[in-house]
């Protein structure tokens, strides 16, 4: 596929000396599948520039042919795809991307072709493409907008593709802490952090590029005596040389979080195909700093004139940093339009170069002394009070028309509307920057807390001053850190001119004039949203997109505020400001999650069986963090199948299940009675040493927070059970009911959860299967416990508790024997259940779990007022006695049995009465719990049905519209076997 | 992205930035003192153990023993061997204690990137000047609750982990660390 309009020899606009690459190696890359080369130091940008090649990319709505116009992350046309398969990253900035052998680059936004898009018709049709225009010509009818506009629009204004291959990378994020974070290597930031390192201080310098330096190595300065970028290399090693300097190269600053912190992130690897093995391709960095010195400097403002956006435009800075730092020829002639006398030192590199500057067109009506100098030594023509009127060529500039209808050839356009302070970073926390009429740009304003701003981002925008204030800020925010700096002025630079004055657009010039390139926005629409009342600057963005693509408007926002203050002849100020939010620039989400992704996400607890299980083939399912076994699959046994087949012999012969992951807690000390008493709403003063009780908890405001069994173990020790829900949860209520509540009392707790391997072991044959493991004999009665020991000396606690209805016990092992206990169990002839067999089983008893103690219901609710003491004060009993509580219609648990036996219903369906309408008015409840109960041989649920204790035998409904399902169902008691308990006991 | 297992021997980056060991012979209590009766176990401890209990966040040690706080006047013991036992004959009158053995894992890990590799998933400040040898943290390591403390400036760090939880921290640990490469060592080095 041709890529581009002319075919060009490789670097053939390179110049012959001079730039920070590396001419002894030769790097090869492709874009759009053409072979180019470049040099280690070039970016992609200025590898493609050197080539000659300007067309770059197609911009988002009206896919006109654009070139590059920045250095930085500020470029808004230069985005491509880089890279290939798993590893293509869509929006890749050309002017941020370090070229690397074997770099793959492809446009963006174009169909066929870069140099030949059917969609650049939209230019012609840009009336029907105005701002708003999604509102208004996709208007009727109304139903297309899904299903055919908006997938048409999609289609239309793209982006990059992202792959959808998984990502081969490993990403990272970390953490680091120090005195002083500095946020930004150039002038300002390198004296910063030199400063308050020399001052013992803390220091982590970040910096975006490849090299310290900033503007340092795109301009031809004087520091101290020494060309500015040796001065800088100079520096950079006295940093790397201090042990409690860290210096991050690659690395932006993205945001501003409370508490001094801050997030980065380091390209560790984006400069190399494949990031070498072990080494994440990213990492995000989360600082927390003491105080922080922010030295981002400066983003060059564009100037709106018709054809602003045509190859061959680009800022006055960028254009001198492209024949500075990577010696790129940039064309014959050059037309320098600028407002500003910083574009001064443009005319002069350019024409040092070897380019002809043709003219310098400066809109002020009296020509300034540094611009007369220019214009004398380069030889170009100075035209004062001329402006850029048109520009002529579609996929390059062929020339310009200025003020008079005078035509002058070129195919370089280099323009400057002043520079604008990096205040982005001091917005995040809510403050907002301030206008500086003198300077006729917005400064930092109220500043985040250990904040401060040094150099050209805050408004300090000469190489004097910016090593001036680096000095100085380090130097504060080091004595601010209890250090005792050295305060100096900096070292000395050569002066610069540094006046200008603001244009904010060319009235009066032919074709169209971008404000914001990225997102398309022109002068016009900015005066249509004027027209249309979308005034405020607020109003003014989301209309008109202004500033809301990915380059947040580094270039383009403050222009655009600043025209519609000229149209409503307010100030600036009173239009608004700009603020941004982070990150600063697009961030890959990977860099944030580093390890924590796929099962990483979160961490993952594993039972004292789970080796165990493993080996035995069980399907494990998540609960919480937890992993538990669900099922035991024989063959090709279903989930189903393999459940019912474990419930079956609990019920018949014996089972056992890792119940570990119950809460436990040892409680302890002369008032454990007392102190159970006040947490629990049944007596505890009474249990005797070896017996276990079953308890309920209510929070403080009477709704139930967990139940579970307590066992006295000692005259002062006692193990309270939690649910596996809860756990956390209850051990954080009992503290601060002992630590706070009930300070007198002398009682410990201490959750013994991980110390333990708790196993039930349920059925009939339960003490037979048992007795080949204890030491001793199984004697106990139901609700009894003791300490005891197992396989040959294991110190062991036994209690007799069941959860299915069967005879049952609970063995608890330290954890690291849990694997072996399972396998003495199974070798006995028990069987491994799982979780849905336990289901089955608690569902078939009626035992409330996680669907009825649901943080709403009260022991009425759960049928269980009975264990409401009302012989003694508990945590919960006077919020529990409220009326609306205790109110006989409240939803209460019911079991549920469908009339058709073969019937099966699902979790989360409606209760409602047998007749009527299927709506929200005639909802009574819905179903909590539902499992296939092998004793019944049907499926059946428990559920919480208003007035349901007194509704035994009703015929209700469940509806499930989600499902599409409706069926009859009985009211019945929720313990639908052995209601009298005789399996439990001897 | 590439599973990592903790599996004894180097991994990773052809360097050794950490050493990393479970210690698996060591006996974990805690332990915690009666109401009111805090300095008198901590005075019992001193003559039984000569062991100084901490009296804030931080630990103390004897031959074979760490005393790390956990708590007012609660602490968790970790020692080489049983130590449950003798705890309860020594300090059990005014104390109460509970084996934890079962309950933690604790690792070791030293070496030039210790910090580094602990940074990417803990948020404590773990330069010399912020934390040293003798100073213990309940925090965070990769999402997990653990006590975090400092033996030695080589430096060596302990880490008692949850025992569920510690299939995580070490797939964590691994995965942190092989940027700079790290020996897994065979588990059961006793106490310093």
């Amino acid at each position: 596929m041709d890529a581009g309009p002319i075919r060009v020899a490789s670097q053939s606009s390179r110049l012959a000396t001079g730039g920070l690459i590396d001419r002894s190696r030769t790097l090869r890359f492709t874009f759009d599948g053409r072979t180019l080369t470049g040099h280690p130091g070039d970016t992609l940008a200025s590898a493609l520039l050197a080539n000659g090649v300007r067309l770059v990319g197609r911009s988002f709505k009206y896919h006109r042919p654009r070139g590059i116009l920045a250095t930085g992350v500020e470029e808004p046309n230069a985005l491509m795809e880089v890279g290939e398969g798993a590893r293509r990253r869509p929006n890749t900035r050309a002017t941020v991307a370090e070229l690397y052998d074997g770099l793959t680059a492809t446009s963006q936004n174009r169909f066929p072709s870069l140099g030949w898009d059917i969609l650049s018709a939209n230019q012609w049709a840009a009336p029907l493409l105005a701002v708003g225009f999604y509102y208004k010509t996709f208007m009727w009818p109304r139903g297309f907008w899904e299903p055919v506009y908006e997938k048409l629009i999609r289609r239309a204004a793209g982006l990059g593709r992202a792959s959808v291959a998984a990502d081969p990378d490993h990403y990272e994020s970390t953490h680091a802490h120090c005195d002083v974070l500095v946020v930004g290597g150039g002038p300002a930031g390198l004296m910063a952090a030199r400063a308050a390192a020399r001052a013992g201080a803390r220091v982590i310098l970040a910096e975006e590029d490849t090299l310290l330096g900033g503007r340092l190595l795109y301009d031809r300065r004087t520091v101290d005596g020494q060309p500015a970028e040796a001065w800088a290399a100079e520096v950079a090693a006295e940093l790397a040389a201090m042990p409690d300097v860290r210096v991050l190269t690659r690395t932006s600053v993205f945001g501003v979080y409370d508490g001094g912190t801050y997030g980065l992130l380091e390209r560790v690897a984006d400069h190399m195909p494949v990031p070498p093995r072990y080494v994440p391709r990213l990492r995000s960095w989360r600082v927390v700093a003491k105080r922080c010195v922010l030295a981002a400097g400066a983003i060059e403002r564009p100037l709106v004139f018709g054809g602003n956006d045509r190859p061959g435009v680009m800022l006055a800075g960028a254009a001198r940093a492209y024949v500075n730092r990577y010696a790129v020829r940039l064309g014959r002639r050059a037309v320098v339009f600028a407002t500003h006398d910083d574009a001064a030192a443009t005319v002069r590199d350019l024409a040092d170069a070897g380019i002809t500057v043709a003219a310098i067109v400066d809109p002020r009506p009296e020509a300034s002394d540094a611009m007369r100098a220019a214009a004398d030594a380069s030889g170009a023509r100075l035209l004062s009070g001329s402006v850029v009127e048109a520009v002529a060529g579609s996929h390059a500039v062929r020339g310009v028309t200025v003020s008079g209808g005078v035509k002058l050839e070129c195919d370089v356009v280099a323009m400057s509307g002043g520079w604008n302070p990096s205040v982005q970073l001091t917005t995040h926390l809510g403050g907002r920057p301030v206008w500086d009429e003198r300077l006729a740009a917005f400064v930092p304003g109220h500043l985040p807390p250990g904040l401060t701003v040094a150099g050209a981002g805050g408004g300090r925008l000469t190489l004097a001053d910016s090593l001036a204030d680096g000095a100085r800020e380090g130097a504060f925010a080091a004595e601010a850190c209890g250090l005792s700096p050295r305060i100096d002025n900096g070292p000395a630079a050569d002066p610069e001119p540094a006046d200008g004055v603001p244009l904010w657009r060319v009235r009066g010039g032919r074709g169209k004039a971008f404000v914001d390139f990225q997102n398309d926005v022109s002068d016009h629409d900015i005066d249509q949203a004027h027209q249309e009342g979308f005034r405020r600057v607020e109003h003014l963005k989301r209309y008109t997109t202004l500033g809301m693509a990915t380059d947040e408007g580094k270039t383009a926002n403050v222009v655009g505020l600043a025209m519609m203050a000229e149209l409503t002849q307010q100030s600036i100020p009173r239009t608004g400001t700009t603020t941004s939010r982070p990150p600063f620039a697009p961030i890959e989400l990977g860099a944030l999650a580093g390890h924590g992704v796929g099962r990483h996400m979160k961490p993952t607890r594993l039972t004292p069986t789970h080796a165990w299980a493993s080996g035995r083939g069980a399907v494990f399912t998540e609960t919480g963090l937890w992993l538990r076994a669900s099922h035991y699959p024989r063959h090709d046994e279903d989930w189903l199948a393999a459940a019912t087949r474990e419930a079956t012999a609990v019920r018949t012969e014996a089972g056992f299940c890792d119940v570990s992951t119950l809460g436990k807690i040892d409680v302890q000390g002369p008032d454990a009675a007392a102190f159970l008493d006040r947490v629990y709403t049944s007596g505890w003063r009474n249990l005797a040493v070896g017996r276990v009780r079953y308890g309920l908890m209510l929070r403080e405001d009477g709704f139930v927070l967990d139940d579970g069994t307590s066992a006295r173990l000692g005259p002062t020790q006692y193990v309270l059970t939690t649910t596996t829900a809860q756990a956390v949860r209850v051990m954080a209520h009992l503290e601060h009911a002992r630590q706070w509540l009930f300070r007198d009392l002398d009682v410990s707790l201490t959750s013994v959860t991980e110390q333990w391997a708790q196993l039930a072991v349920a059925g009939p044959r339960s003490r037979d299967i048992l007795a080949s493991v204890l030491d001793g004999d199984a004697d106990l009665p139901f609700m009894g416990c003791r300490h005891l020991t197992v396989m040959g000396g294991i110190k062991a606690r036994l209690f007799r508790i069941s959860f299915s209805g069967e005879r049952a016990y609970e063995l608890a092992v330290p954890s690291r024997h849990g694997d072996a206990l399972a396998e003495r169990l199974a070798a006995a002839g028990a069987t491994p259940y799982g979780l849905e067999a336990l289901n089955m089983l608690r569902i078939e008893k009626g035992h409330p779990a996680g669907g009825e103690l649901n943080g709403q219901t009260t022991a009425h609710d759960l049928r269980l007022q009975k264990l409401l003491s009302t012989k003694k004060d508990f945590i919960g009993r006077a919020m529990a006695a409220r009326p609306a509580l205790t109110d006989s219609l409240r939803q209460t648990l019911v079991g549920l049995r469908p009339l058709d036996y073969t019937a099966r219903f699902d979790g989360g369906a409606h209760l409602l009465p047998r007749d009527g309408a299927t709506d929200a008015a005639h909802d009574q409840g819905h179903v909590t719990s539902v499992a296939y109960s092998p004793a019944l041989k049907q499926w059946i649920g428990l559920g919480l049905l208003a007035n349901g204790a007194a509704r035994t035998g009703e015929v209700i409904r469940i509806a499930d519209p989600l499902r599409g399902r409706e069926l009859l169902a009985e009211v019945c008691e929720p313990v639908f076997l052995d209601p009298g308990g005789e399996r439990l006991r001897d | 992205m590439t599973e990592h297992h903790w599996i004894t021997g180097h991994h990773g980056a052809n360097a050794t930035g950490l050493y990393a060991r479970v210690m698996d012979t060591l006996g974990v209590a805690s332990l915690a003192a009666h109401l009111g009766a805090g300095g008198a176990v901590t005075e019992a401890a001193r003559q039984a153990f000569g062991l100084d209990l901490p009296q804030e966040p931080g630990f103390s040690r004897a031959p074979g023993l760490r005393a790390i706080w956990a708590g007012p006047e609660r602490w968790l013991i970790v020692a080489e061997g049983d130590i449950e036992a003798a705890l309860v004959e020594k300090l059990g009158a005014r104390a109460t204690v509970t084996d934890q053995t079962d309950a933690r894992t604790v690792l070791h890990i030293s070496g030039p990137r210790a910090a580094d590799t602990l940074a990417k998933g803990v948020g404590l400040d773990l330069h010399p000047r912020a934390f040293a040898p003798g100073m213990a943290a309940l925090t965070l390591a990769a999402d997990v609750p653990v006590l975090l403390w400092q033996e030695d400036d080589a430096p060596t760090y302990g880490l008692a982990i949850p025992r569920s939880y510690a299939g995580s921290v070490a797939s964590w640990l691994v995965a942190s660390a092989v940027e700079y490469g790290l020996v897994i060592e065979p588990a059961g080095v006793l106490l310093p």
